[in-house]
């Protein structure tokens, strides 16, 4: 099997729950204002996403909708399907307050703005 | 009586294992498309077959399907992402074109399928033909009683 498609599964050591749980793919991008994330959650009711900020460390988790399986027996399979958890160390300094999250298609967006002290700032330099 | 509690993570784990046998399972012929974008997991039901791809990013617009026989292709595009301005620190998720095909066994009635996207999964249902579905037949009793 390829290694595109394989989730990477979280290790057993960081869940206390039963049922593996997978590390979602994510963009990461920077702007001079903040920090901007986009998690593929496919399967995710929005409902059940939680987003959290401590201490510069920013948690994504997700459960899957477990009753669009009942009676559904596989016959031929490429992915797992499991609840997903991330967690990033964010090096800029955020203001928490400000985080937002949206989702759409399965794709969870989220902005993390710059703290206003942590925003670059132009000095300017005046003759004398 | 016995009393049958309802544990979800059980249920997941159940699924997760049902899921991992069928990992090494052939279906249909000519479908050696592991690892290739979107992901596809098929399972039989009541009615008849499931497809489910995974499809984060895509609305129902952005997906096209057409059965041909017993095959069913899905094709479509996902954009990557562009920021216009500042830097790109990582890129996992899939963009690009795509156009998977999926054959189907005998039994299933591709012309009907139907589908559906919720949170970035495409749900394709493929019912089993009429003439392959279980009947019952009933038994009428004969001459004199």
């Amino acid at each position: 099997m390829s290694e595109l498609n394989v989730k990477k599964a979280v290790s057993a050591e960081e869940s206390t729950r039963a049922g593996r749980v997978y590390q979602p793919n994510v963009d990461i991008g920077e702007r001079p204002e903040g920090v901007w994330v986009a998690v593929d959650l496919p399967g995710v009711d929005e409902d059940t996403v939680e987003v959290g900020f401590d201490d510069g460390v920013l948690s994504i988790e997700g459960r899957v909708a477990l009753q669009d399986y009942d009676d559904l027996r596989p016959v031929y399979s490429e992915y797992n399907v499991g609840n997903f958890e991330r967690r990033f160390r964010v090096s800029s300094r955020i203001d928490p307050k400000g985080i937002e999250a949206r989702i759409e298609h399965g794709v969870l967006n989220l902005f993390l703005p710059r703290a206003e002290e942590a925003k670059p700032r132009t000095i300017a330099v005046r003759a004398s | 009586m016995r009393l049958i509690s309802y544990d979800p993570w059980n249920a997941l784990q159940r699924l997760q294992g049902e899921i991992e046998r069928a990992f090494d399972q052939p279906f249909g012929h000519g479908l050696s498309g592991r690892g290739a974008f979107p992901p596809v997991n098929v399972f039989r039901g009541a009615e008849g077959y499931v497809a489910r791809f995974e499809v984060p990013g895509l609305a129902p617009e952005d997906l096209s399907i057409e059965t041909h026989g017993r095959t069913l292709t899905l094709s479509g595009k996902r954009e990557p992402r562009e920021p216009a301005d500042g830097s790109l620190h990582r890129r996992e998720c899939w963009s690009g074109e795509f156009s998977r095909s999926l054959q189907f066994p005998e039994d299933a009635d591709t012309a009907a399928a139907r589908a559906e996207c919720k949170h970035g999964v495409l749900t394709v249902h493929i019912p089993q033909k009429e003439e392959s579905r279980p009947r019952r037949i009933d038994v009428r009793a004969t001459g004199r009683e």
